[in-house]
């Protein structure tokens, strides 16, 4: 059995680890799941980054076309070949993947480590996925803002998460916004406005 | 014997006893000048042998063991450390280069252990520390690889080559390897890396318990393999990470 | 929190742009919407002919016309919106330069007081005055000295002059009577060390 890396369609490498059927259980020697879940956060952060994805579902896992599923599935593990070879029907799933209870375990271990978030809170099933950490995010933000001349004026969410130019906060999810603009909020260079209809935020320059 | 009972006689005793004392000495210490003489012209022409071929002793590993024989037939090891190979090693500046390897040996078993629960092919050990020393860093051999695990006992950590089956293959953590296990990696290393309970059954004549517990064993106690608990044909089947090819 | 002290008051005028901003982003979304609809339209369209039904693509394309124009429609409101918030930010601006220019203004005005005609005649008055004075004491100290003042000066000079040699004279080291019968060759050197003597003296009243 030779393991290789792999370009997915949207141009992704995945490591070679990806392509061992033993990859996909939850392994039951806490070191070597350690080591699994550590693979697997990278190969989640690094995807996440690749292909600008925020929301990591557990049911992502059961879906054969989420955003996710060129990392969570691997079909050239094709497990009907050797079905075929022994003839007899016992698999679950013919290709290779990642099942939910798996993956929920890797996102509870990613939000212990600061790497992820559950969104909404009080809910383990959907996580925001912090391929940028919201103080880095913060910093993108003010920085757009200063690039585009918006300080001292007040911006609405949708100015930012859609704005007319393609920005890098593009498609940015509000709960993830909210924490960059409170974290500039802390050092005076965010406000945030509501009125009965939404909020909005102004931005100020930085404050000696 | 009558006259040397005289007091003349003792004097006369005593002096002859120094004479051939300073003779001895005398001898001894030509001797002496001449083994040093020796060992100069040895030293130096060891020296200027190495100097002039240290890089090919570096990098080219049928001149290394060349050189590593000739050493060896009059007792000296300059590549083995600075400690094993004393003063060799340091004059001829070749001390160094058996820890770099050790060094890069610990890297790549440190750095696989995750997968493969510190058992390492050999000759995928060779192929990843090549890999890590690149081009400028010349051929490595096995032979190097078991002398550099040498040089690492003292550390302790328990680094050791083990022969399965005819394969060499280095072990990074101290454990015993059973003679179940050692047969589990022999057909492990047959069949690609994918072990089921029924090859042993089939192949081995093991009764079920015996194999369940040597894979279990395995896999909670040792963390030597991976479970692929989707395996449509078995259920359950054991990946063993250092009977597998990996490309990165 | 003390960077809270720092932030601009949020007042009426933000609260209605923040609003106004809501609005525009409500219409945009709408925009986004009817274009949904319009491109689907258009496929049901496009399948519908395909599949020979001619008037079911026709009822859509009228649909689809139809959504075309609340988005002409839409486009309109949404200038005459941004129009409005670009105004009002623009007034905004205005506004803060006519503080700025009412500001220097008081500036000019408090600066103009201190520097009245009257005070400044005065000053130049009194400039002049100081100069004159000045003048008037140079020319004194500079004027010839009176008979008085000048014998006065002369006796001054005098003492002065007999100071100075006295102090000479306390340094000339005068040689010492001889204890013995002078030898004939000796008297001539008595004779040229006592000369010189005189002629330093000389020297000293010269300039006098």
């Amino acid at each position: 059995m030779s393991l290789s890396t792999h370009t997915t369609p949207s141009g992704f490498l995945l490591p070679s680890i990806h392509s061992a059927p033993a990859f996909f259980t939850e392994q039951p020697n806490p070191t070597t799941q350690s080591s699994a879940t550590e693979q697997w956060t990278r190969l989640i952060l690094t995807y996440a980054r690749h292909r600008k994805l925020f929301v990591l579902r557990v049911e992502d896992a059961e879906s054969t076309d989420s955003d996710w599923s060129e990392i969570l599935r691997n079909e050239r593990i094709n497990r009907m070949f050797r079905l075929h070879l022994h003839a007899f029907q016992r698999s679950s799933s013919p290709v290779g993947r990642i099942l939910p209870n798996h993956l929920s375990n890797i996102i509870s271990n990613m939000v212990s480590k600061n790497l992820a978030a559950y969104e909404p809170p009080k809910q383990t099933r959907s996580a925001l996925i912090f391929w940028r950490l919201p103080e880095e995010w913060a910093e993108i933000l003010y920085d757009w803002v200063v690039s585009i001349g918006q300080l001292n004026t007040i911006l609405t969410f949708y100015d930012i998460t859609d704005p007319p130019v393609e920005s890098p906060l593009t498609n940015i999810p509000v709960p993830l916004l909210r924490r960059a603009i409170s974290i500039l909020g802390k050092t005076g260079r965010s406000q945030m406005i509501a009125i009965a209809d939404g909020e909005g935020v102004r931005f100020l320059a930085r404050s000696k | 014997m009558r006259r040397g009972v005289g007091l003349a006689a003792f004097d006369r005793q005593e002096q002859s006893k120094r004479s051939f004392a300073e003779l001895s000495s005398e001898l001894s210490r030509s001797q002496i000048e001449n083994l040093h003489s020796q060992l100069d012209q040895f030293r130096t022409a060891l020296a200027h042998f190495a100097s002039t071929h240290r890089e090919s002793i570096k990098s080219d590993p049928t001149f290394r063991h060349a050189f590593r024989q000739m050493c060896s037939s009059i007792g000296v090891d300059p590549l083995a450390g600075p400690r094993q190979g004393g003063w060799w090693a340091e004059l001829l500046g070749l001390g160094d280069w058996q820890y770099e390897l050790g060094v890069q040996i610990v890297d790549v078993c440190v750095s696989t252990r995750g997968r493969n629960g510190g058992l390492i092919e050999m000759s995928e050990l060779v192929r990843l520390v090549s890999k890590l020393r690149g081009m400028s860093g010349g051929g490595i051999t096995e032979d190097d690889i078991v002398r550099s695990i040498k040089t690492l006992q003292p550390l302790g950590a328990g680094y050791q080559v083990v022969e399965i089956d005819g394969c060499k293959m280095v072990r990074s953590v101290v454990k015993a390897l059973d003679e179940d296990q050692t047969v589990i990696l022999a057909i492990a290393r047959e069949k690609g890396g994918r072990v089921v309970e029924d090859d042993f059954i089939r192949q081995k004549g093991w009764t079920r318990d015996r194999t369940r517990a040597a894979l279990e064993n395995m896999l909670i106690r040792d963390g030597l393999c991976w479970l692929d608990a989707q395996d449509e044909t078995a259920g359950r089947a054991y990946w063993i990470p250092s009977a597998m090819q990996w490309d990165a | 929190m003390g960077g809270n002290q720092s932030l601009p008051k949020i007042t009426a005028q933000d609260r209605a742009i923040l609003d106004l901003k809501l609005q525009r982003d409500k219409l945009r979304q709408y925009q986004k919407k009817i274009q949904g609809v319009l491109d689907r339209e258009h496929a049901i369209a496009k399948a519908q002919i395909a599949s020979g039904q001619k008037d079911r693509a026709l009822i859509a394309l009228r649909r689809r016309k139809y959504q075309q124009s609340l988005l002409t429609k839409t486009d309109e409101q949404l200038m005459n919106l941004e129009q409005l918030v670009s105004t009002i930010e623009f007034s905004l601006v205005e506004v803060s330069v006519l503080h700025g220019l009412k500001q220097g203004n008081e500036v000019l005005k408090q600066i103009h007081k201190e520097m009245n005609i009257e005070s400044v005649e005065k000053l130049l008055e009194e400039t002049a005055e100081a100069r004159e004075y000045q003048r008037e004491i140079g020319d004194m100290l500079s004027n010839t000295l009176t008979l008085d003042d000048e014998e006065a000066v002369q006796r001054e000079l005098l003492s002065l002059q007999q100071d100075v040699l006295a102090e000479t004279n306390k340094d000339v080291q005068l040689p010492s009577v001889p204890s013995e019968e002078p030898a004939r060759n000796e008297a001539p050197a008595q004779g040229i060390s006592e000369e010189p003597q005189p002629a330093t003296r000389n020297k000293v009243l010269v300039p006098g």
